[in-house]
């Protein structure tokens, strides 16, 4: 019996991928390829990094930063590499991330389409069709456009990180500079892990506004958006127009930054003060085992407790709509 | 279990104040093909709805012994339904829908779909979207065949397919896949072609079910009468439930009168399934 409903699981997270493969895996493969080009371009067309110059003209690429830091390292008697590995491994991760940029938004359109568009097409007689339950509808189309969206853009920006090193390398090789520098794996893997975390992380903040989606794509008759954005934006303006009050907006807005808030609460001691800093801050920001724990310890939040609640309401009541719907 | 498939007591639905079931009742025992017959809107689809676990409803109702308002998930493991709508997911390839039907259904013969499909135009790598219509219905038939079910329901299964796909598409549907242990429910406009297939019958008329008969019984209480020239008073007095007149000479149609009596006064036939609809509908109207 397990063994048939994992299966069963496995079969309708499928489907959800053959639907959604565009924007799970296609348009992160093409932000990633695009980001490849940029670099291709930067370092043919310009002769540089595309990274140049982002701090104040302080540099002008990637070997006069390095060789900076390592001096700086040297002079101080501090360990060179774990620096600079936190810089590249930063540096890629802030190009690579380019290959997420999508993903909010394909959270927000494939939860709000989800069990919109069945009804739309009619293709919801024929799931019903199935011996498969409501609620195990909903929770593979919920299960897939958070983790499975999440997890393939995570994927394909491993990849992408990992082509950028070997862009960078041959790049390096040419310059005759040391490409060992270019290779911390251990920083760009942590770095990359506790990206995820922290992704995860504001997923499970946002549990609210996707169960929200799912409600709202189980009943909207039409426009599917207008109904998920017009009820708390209706709702936080009448608050502040007639009890001149902001806690809607407050509360809104404090389930994107929840996780994030705690982070900055921990780590953010000293302002960074250059450019290597800021990377390596970037570094500590996402991996650091202060940042997992502060993340961690965001979940003891009874805001959060409330935020997940709500969610289940919200999914509750989108497999009792769905219950009824018949086209 | 008992040897009815579905069990209906006075069903109600409304839809605001649309009234789309009223009272509702009927069985459908196990091995039969029945067929529910009934102007659009009668209430046709609201009945399978209700059966199928679709829509809410008020009323005594089993399918194999369960509610399908609590136990759809359950129901669906051994009953199959095609709605009057294509209803196939559009954004998948039919090879695709086939792996989705196998991950899903405990019942499913994948083989099965694949030697239905093979003897069709339906390619396996194209997506649905991009099927014909006929060849969209040729696939959700093989599906549905493929599937070890005790009870299938057709809502119009034919609706705006060409006449030689309409014939095959019965004539797979009682050759390939129609036994003792299974039982068809279907709905169609075009009586005529599944006139020989079905062994009971219903009407239903604004929500309610005016008349239920098994087609042997038919053929039995369903007269047509061409009375010959003098005849027309006798014949008048035995209660003919429609007349009409062609080339001189009166046509009557008799309900519930005894063959001898007619055959006194003329010429008589058994009655088409399309014209005891018309006759029965008239007459009660």
């Amino acid at each position: 019996m397990d063994a048939i409903l994992k299966n069963k699981f496995a079969t309708l997270v499928k489907r959800e991928y053959i639907d959604h493969r565009n924007g799970f895996f296609v348009v992160p493969a093409i932000l990633g390829g695009l980001m490849l080009v940029f670099v291709v371009i930067a370092m043919i067309g310009v002769g540089q990094l595309p990274f140049e110059n982002i701090t104040d003209g302080q540099f002008d690429n990637l070997p006069d930063l390095l060789e900076s830091e390592a001096m700086q390292a040297q002079a101080e008697g501090v360990d060179l590499k774990g620096s600079v590995d936190s810089i590249v491994a930063a540096l890629y991760m802030i190009m690579s991330q380019f290959t997420l940029a999508a993903l909010p938004f394909v959270i927000f359109f494939s939860l709000l389409g989800s069990l919109y568009e069945e009804r739309r097409d009619k293709s919801i007689l024929f799931w019903k069709s199935m011996p498969v339950s409501d609620w195990q509808e909903v929770l593979s189309k919920f299960f897939a456009s958070l983790v499975l969206a999440t997890v393939i853009a995570f994927g394909v920006m491993f990849v992408t990180m990992f082509a950028i090193a070997i862009l960078i390398s041959i790049y390096a090789l040419l310059l005759g500079l040391p490409v060992s520098l270019l290779w911390p794996v251990d920083a760009m893997i942590s770095i990359w892990f506790g990206l995820l975390v922290f992704q995860f992380a504001n997923l499970l903040w946002l549990l609210p506004l996707w169960g929200w989606l799912m409600l709202v794509s189980a009943g909207a008759p039409r426009m599917p958006f207008v109904f998920a954005v017009l009820p708390p934006v209706v709702a936080g303006i009448v608050e502040a127009l007639f009890f001149h009050n902001t806690h809607v907006f407050e509360w809104i807005g404090s389930r994107f930054i929840g996780a994030s808030q705690k982070i900055a609460e921990r780590v953010v001691g000293n302002e960074p003060s250059d450019f290597a800093e800021a990377m390596v801050f970037v570094r500590e920001q996402v991996s650091s085992t202060t940042a997992l724990q502060a993340i961690a310890d965001s979940f003891a939040d009874p805001q959060f407790w409330v935020g997940a609640a709500m969610a289940a309401a919200f999914l509750w009541g989108a497999v009792e709509l769905r219950k009824r719907a018949n086209t | 279990m008992s040897d009815n498939i579905v069990e209906a007591r006075g069903l109600n639905k409304s839809f605001g104040s649309f009234q789309a079931l009223k009272n509702a009742s009927f069985t459908i025992p196990k091995g039969r093909i029945m067929g529910v017959i009934g102007a659009n809107g009668a209430g046709k689809t609201t009945m399978l709805n209700a059966v199928l676990g679709l829509s809410s409803c008020d009323g005594d109702l089993k399918v194999l012994g369960l509610d399908p308002r609590k136990n759809r998930t359950e129901i669906m493991e051994d009953v199959c339904f095609i709605a009057d709508v294509a209803t196939l997911p559009k954004f998948m390839k039919v090879h695709q829908a086939l792996d989705f039907v196998e991950g899903i259904h405990p019942k499913f013969n994948r083989a099965k779909a694949e030697e239905y499909l093979s003897k069709t135009d339906v390619p396996m790598d194209k997506k649905i979207r991009k099927l014909s219509k006929g060849m969209t219905t040729q696939l959700h038939l093989a599906i549905v065949m493929s599937v070890d079910a005790k009870l299938l329901v057709l809502d119009e299964p034919t609706l705006g397919l060409d006449i030689i796909f309409r014939k095959r598409f019965y004539s797979s549907l009682l050759e390939d896949y129609f036994d003792a242990e299974r039982t068809i429910v279907v709905t169609t406009h075009q009586v005529e072609e599944i006139e020989h297939i079905l062994t009971d019958v219903i009407f239903i008329r604004h929500g309610e079910i005016c008349f239920e008969s098994d087609m042997d019984a038919l053929g039995e209480r369903f007269i047509e009468l061409m009375v010959e020239p003098g005849q027309e008073e006798a014949a008048n007095a035995l209660g003919p439930i429609a007349s009409s007149k062609a080339f001189g000479k009166s046509t009557l149609v008799y309900q519930d009168v005894s063959r001898k009596d007619l055959d006194a006064m003329g010429e008589t036939r058994r009655l088409g399934l399309a014209d005891v609809f018309v006759a029965v509908m008239e007459g009660e109207a």
